[in-house]
Formats: structure tokens, C-alpha cells, sequence
């Protein structure tokens, strides 16, 4: 296992948990915008997604477990952002973050809905990209001028 | 000298009805097996409750629609000369309850329809008619209204 | 008294196959067909499938009327999840959960889950328990809920031997869960004779697993 080190000893400022195609793009332009990334992924090829240019660390390990998060950083950061490809992990993880190490801005991607919802109901920040994604196609195809419902204009 | 029936003599016989086409083609079958063998016969329409109430919720529609079947089916049945008894049962799964009747009557054969239907866009006979093959110990028979294209087919 | 299990594992298979000799109502839910299709043949039509992380599946589950919930499953997330679920938006009474992580056992509690079971401090109560070597044997302590699985294994000079279970006088809330004799399981009633070389596994309160030692082995065991 092996960590890519920072160059100095400034605090982390996102603790981002999966770096898929999603969470090391993130990471990328957030390091990009000039903040201190952490990224943590239990699968060490994942980390190959992010640029050589990438300046912040890596974490190998679980988000669900304490130590590793402690180990990323979290104390201090000011978010954390969960987006492995499990709904669950990312729900947990979130939770730990924001009521174990009390993050100030703690956001969780959540793939069913409706687990998004009840989760957004007890106070934690989701983003679910099945309602965003089927909202955007829907948008798209009924605000053409043909569709079923839209004024023909003249 | 004509040779003897292969078909045993059957002393109980549970019918398992549910309102459906078949139903006339078993209920002659019955009255068949009961001029022929001297049958006992019990005539069941189980009401399937759903997990989200308790077995013995009242359901006042489903037990209504139970007895208008059972009261058409025993009118079909007197035309046949066939005597019977008549019951609803209220059961989470309709197989189940009706193996579990054989085995309280001491059944020796159990019949019952199998229904071509449509799931997630295959055809089906159901779990009904599986779960009775699987679990009824005593005979049974499955009967089935003729098709007119092949299920496999559609 | 309704219980949901969620999770078809060794856990969830043991558990409903117990509780539904104990005559309880219970539905065991199972994401995975091939597991579903073998549980059902066994048990008939208590396991649902489906995943029970899921609203849609719990609320076909009728987890909105059962008594008690328990998430069993090998993957804490999921546990706290359903547990989560259960506990905030179908107000189950009473929720636990399995905890495969002994580490997460203050996170479930820092996050409200409130009643966990955790599979590593039971063998590890076990190790502690087996130390010396007593004829009772402590299986299992259900957290806050005060209650202990135990396992005694009956001699050929205890008292019960060729006693019907439901003469034996046993300290109150005690339930024979199984008899295991001869390397098969011997489902439990009252007119269950004990034999010598019985194993028998019972569902006590945690005070009163030295009364239901007495009860089974006698005064004089060691």
C-alpha cells in the first residue's frame, strides 16, 4: 500500500471517499481549484484515474471505518464527499463523517431514490443521479416544440 | 373382458378453485372421479393476504368474491350431480394452503388449474401450481383450458 | 408477534429456522434468488425476495406492522441501513442489528441504532466463557436486551436425563431453543424426553444462566 505523500504538512480540505470515474474527477478539479484532496478507495488501480499532475493523497482502505477516515484526514476537513458506486457505504460513510467527526459540509451520492429521500429527510445532504439524469432526458425530450403537451408556437 | 382402469380409486379430493375458465373443466372432473370412486370431495378458494396484514385480517371484498365463486361453482357442481363441501381459506400463499388442506382431510389427490399468464414479459404458470408439485405428497392433477397459440410462441 | 430478518445468510437461515419453530409470525428477506428458491423449499412461504435496503421491498414486507426488525446480513452498511429504515421511517419497536466489525459497535450506537449483535465479541465471550472448561457454555449476550444464548451439554448423572422438558423446573423466561442429539437437530416440545449426550441450546435472562445450569446439570457439577 503505498500513499502518496503531500509536500507539506497542510491540512486536508475535501476527504472525497471512491475514486471512480466520478469521485476522481472530482477530486481532480477540486485540487484543480487549489483545495487539499484526500482520496480514499478500498481498490488501489482506481487511483490510476487520477492525473499525474494530481497534488493531493490517497488513501487506500474502507470510508466505513473510522481509522481509515481519521487516517485521510477528516478531522479538520471541512467536507466530505461520498461517491463509491453502493449506495450504503456512501450513506455510512456520510453518517460517520458528519456525526462522529462532525464535518461541516457532508454530501452523499445515492443511487435509489427513494432511499435518497428518507436519508434527505433525516438531515443528511444526497445527490441521487437517477432522479437528475431521468429529470434532464425528460426535460430534453418534452420541451421540444413537437412533443405531447407543448404549444406548437406558430 | 374390458381391462381395468389404471386410475386408482380416490377417497378424498380437495378442488382448488379461483373463479377462472378452468374451473368448470375440474369441477366436471370431480364429479367424474366422485360418481366413479365414491369420492369425498372439498372444494377450496384460498384468499392469498399479503404480508402487510396479518394472516387472519378481516377482508371483507376478497372473502365476498370467494363466496360468489364458490356459490357459482356449486351450482355448476349440482348440474353434474356432484356433492360437495365449500370453503374459503385465507392463507399468505394459496400452494401452501392448499397442501396443507390435503393433509388435514387426508387427501389422496388434489386438483387444481394452471393459468398461462405473462411476467416481465414471459409466460408463467405461476407459483401455485410448482409449489403443490413440489410440496403435496398425495396425487395430483393440473388441468388447463385449451390455448389457442403456443405460450412459448406469443 | 411479527419478526423481519433481513439477509439469507448461516445467521438469517439459523434464526428464522428458530423462530419459526418457535411459532413465531417471521418473513426472511433475500436478495439472492438461488438462496431464496432453497430457503422457500425449506421453510415454505416466509422468505420474500428482494433487497431489504430497499423501501419498496420493506413496505411489501409489511415491516410497517412487524414487532421486531433484525438486519443479519454480512455487510454492516447494509445492516445500518435497514436498521436506519426500520428504526426512522416504518417505527418499528424494536430494531437490531448484526454487527460484523466490532469496530462499528460505537458507530451503530453513536448513529442510533439501538440494539446491535455483534458476531466477534460473541465468539470472543465464547473463548472467555470456555476458560476453564464449564458444562455451561455462553453463546451469545443480545445487547441491552439482557437476555444470553447458552449451550449445556447434559452428562449421564444430571438430573433431567429421561425427563420430559416440560417437567423440568426452569427459572422463569427460559426457552428450550434446540436439543442437538447425536448430531442432529431434535426440534424441542414439552413432551421431549432429555437424554445423556444431549446438547441443548436455551434462550435465558443473563441472571438466570447459573439457575438454568442447576436446573439442567445439577448442584454437584463442577
Amino acid at each position: 500500500m503505498q500513499e502518496i505523500r503531500p509536500r507539506n504538512n497542510r491540512q486536508t480540505d475535501v476527504v472525497i471517499l471512491g475514486c471512480g470515474r466520478v469521485g476522481s474527477r472530482l477530486a481532480t478539479m477540486m485540487d484543480g481549484d487549489g483545495f487539499d484532496v484526500t482520496v480514499i478507495d478500498t481498490d488501489s488501480y482506481a487511483f490510476r484515474r487520477l492525473p499525474e499532475t494530481f497534488r493531493g493523497r490517497t488513501i487506500l482502505g474502507t470510508g466505513i471505518d473510522e481509522d481509515v477516515l481519521r487516517r485521510a484526514g477528516i478531522e479538520g476537513a471541512r467536507t466530505f464527499i461520498a461517491v463509491t458506486n453502493d449506495d450504503n457505504p456512501n450513506i455510512m460513510a456520510a453518517q460517520i463523517a458528519q456525526t462522529v467527526f462532525r464535518v461541516p459540509e457532508v454530501l452523499a451520492r445515492v443511487y435509489d431514490v427513494e432511499r435518497a429521500n428518507v436519508y434527505a429527510q433525516l438531515g443528511l445532504k444526497t445527490i441521487c443521479p437517477t432522479a437528475t439524469i431521468a429529470q434532464l432526458f425528460h426535460e430534453q425530450v418534452t420541451q421540444r416544440p413537437h412533443a405531447p403537451g407543448a404549444s406548437s408556437g406558430s | 373382458m374390458p381391462q381395468q382402469s389404471q386410475i386408482r380409486l380416490h377417497r378424498q379430493l380437495v378442488v382448488a378453485i379461483n373463479g377462472g375458465a378452468v374451473d368448470p373443466i375440474i369441477l366436471d372432473l370431480a364429479a367424474t372421479i366422485s360418481k366413479r370412486d365414491r369420492t369425498q370431495v372439498a372444494v377450496v378458494y384460498v384468499v392469498e393476504v399479503s404480508q402487510q396484514l396479518p394472516v387472519d385480517a378481516d377482508l371483507p371484498n376478497e372473502l365476498d368474491r370467494g363466496e360468489r365463486v364458490l356459490i357459482a361453482a356449486e351450482r355448476t357442481a349440482r348440474d353434474r350431480g356432484l356433492r360437495a363441501t365449500y370453503d374459503v381459506l385465507q392463507a399468505r400463499s394459496v400452494g401452501a394452503a392448499i397442501v396443507d388442506e390435503a393433509v388435514q382431510r387426508g387427501a389422496d389427490l388434489i386438483v387444481l388449474g394452471a393459468e398461462l399468464r405473462e411476467k416481465y414479459g414471459e409466460p408463467t404458470y405461476g407459483s401455485t401450481v410448482p409449489y403443490v408439485l413440489m410440496h403435496a405428497m398425495c396425487e395430483v392433477w393440473i388441468c388447463r383450458v385449451p390455448l389457442t397459440v403456443p405460450p412459448m410462441a406469443r | 408477534m411479527y419478526i423481519v430478518v433481513v439477509g439469507g445468510g448461516k445467521v438469517g437461515y439459523y434464526l428464522t429456522k428458530t423462530l419459526v419453530t418457535e411459532g413465531y409470525e417471521v418473513l426472511l428477506i433475500e436478495k439472492d434468488a438461488a438462496k431464496v428458491q432453497t430457503w422457500s423449499e425449506r421453510f415454505g412461504a416466509v422468505v420474500l425476495h428482494g433487497d431489504g435496503c430497499e423501501v419498496a421491498v420493506l413496505e411489501k414486507a409489511g415491516v410497517a406492522r412487524a414487532d421486531v426488525l433484525i438486519a443479519t446480513t454480512g455487510h454492516d452498511e447494509d445492516n445500518l441501513v435497514v436498521a436506519q429504515l426500520g428504526q426512522n421511517l416504518f417505527k418499528v419497536p424494536k430494531v437490531i442489528a448484526r454487527i460484523n466489525n466490532p469496530k462499528n459497535e460505537d458507530i451503530f450506537r453513536r448513529l442510533g441504532v439501538m440494539f446491535t449483535v455483534s458476531q466477534t465479541n460473541i465468539i470472543l465471550n465464547r473463548i472467555e466463557e470456555e476458560i476453564p472448561h464449564r458444562p455451561l457454555i455462553h453463546l451469545s449476550t443480545l445487547r441491552h436486551a439482557d437476555l444470553a444464548i447458552v449451550e449445556v451439554d447434559i452428562e449421564d448423572d444430571a438430573p433431567v436425563v429421561g425427563q420430559e422438558i416440560r417437567a423440568v423446573r426452569f427459572p422463569p423466561d427460559t426457552i428450550v431453543a434446540a436439543v442437538v442429539r447425536e448430531n442432529t437437530l431434535v426440534m424441542p416440545r414439552g413432551e421431549t424426553r432429555f437424554a445423556s449426550g444431549d446438547r441443548v441450546i436455551a434462550l435465558t435472562r443473563r441472571a438466570h444462566e447459573e439457575k438454568l445450569r442447576d436446573a439442567l446439570v445439577g448442584d454437584a457439577a463442577p
